[in-house]
């Protein structure tokens, strides 16, 4: 059987779908009987899940009027672009 | 509400990702450009930098190079993989830039003492949760976890977990091999783990 610290230092790649099914299923195996490592690998599929939740930060609304006025200033904003 | 009673709730939903344009659908104005990636860019240059004023100057910085270079995209695809590379060099540069200008100043005032880079520090956590939180409250949690990650551990995190790339894509942008970027996303989720453990 898999040692505690091979198997979280595998969760990268178990959790990317990186690894081959012969060591999912060893890890799998590790997991079922190890209370430790099978409540860490909740909280880090977790963190990804969350993570991957993430709403874009929404950009301050003056952003747009400072990009409008570079623009202006630097002739981009040209009858053609604006 | 704890963070997993929170994701069993989010994983029944998605937020819109931000990507407005596609390259099927470009804009052919500036200010259709601005609409269309000043979202995605800022968000990706405020989660590396952790920082509003740097971000907007990064996204003005992008924006602007996408701006002029528009006509080289008509009928090409690559935009968005164009547009996340330069995005990621660009707050890179700017980074290394505001680390050269701190380096210089010799009698920094206290509070430049940022509390940036070190991932037990709980300086931008909110208050500990004596009661639910609200959804946007988890996210707020969530982005505070994100900034206090070390920058070289952040920048793989916001790029593989936050903006889903993969490992080659990651990698070819900030110059490291495929290994270190599973190590570097492996350290980041460990101590993402370990910053949001209260909230577990």
């Amino acid at each position: 059987m898999l040692s505690c610290p091979t198997v979280k230092r595998m969760f990268v790649d178990y959790f990317d779908e990186g690894l081959p099914g012969e060591y999912r299923e060893l890890i799998e195996e590790h997991l079922d009987v190890c209370p430790q490592c099978s409540s860490c690998a909740v909280s880090y599929r977790a963190v990804i899940h969350l993570t991957r939740q993430l709403p874009p930060m929404p950009a301050p609304p003056e952003l747009m009027e400072s990009l409008r006025q570079t623009a202006r200033e630097l002739g981009l904003l040209s009858p053609r672009n604006e | 509400m704890m963070l997993l009673d929170y994701w069993s709730n989010v994983a029944q939903c998605s937020y819109p990702d931000g990507d407005v344009a596609v390259e099927s659908e470009l804009p052919t104005t500036a200010e259709g450009v601005f609409l269309a990636y000043a979202p995605r860019v800022y968000s990706v240059a405020r989660r590396m930098l952790s920082n509003d004023t740097d971000a907007e100057d990064v996204t003005q910085e992008v924006l602007l190079q996408v701006v002029r270079k528009l006509d080289t995209f008509r009928g090409e695809s690559g935009l968005t993989t164009w547009l996340h590379r330069v995005t990621v060099n660009a707050a890179l540069t700017h980074r290394r830039k505001q680390k050269r200008r701190h380096e210089h100043q010799v009698d920094a005032p206290l509070d430049f003492l940022s509390d940036q880079g070190n991932p037990t520090s709980t300086a931008s956590l909110p208050a500990a949760p004596d009661q639910k939180l609200l959804e946007h409250e988890m996210r707020e949690v969530i982005e505070n976890a994100i900034a206090q990650l070390p920058e070289i551990y952040r920048d793989v995190y916001v790029l593989a977990d936050v903006e889903g790339l993969s490992n080659a894509e990651i990698g070819d942008m900030l110059g490291l091999s495929i290994p270190a970027i599973k190590s570097r996303l492996h350290r980041a989720r460990l101590m993402m783990r370990e910053i949001l453990e209260p909230y577990f």
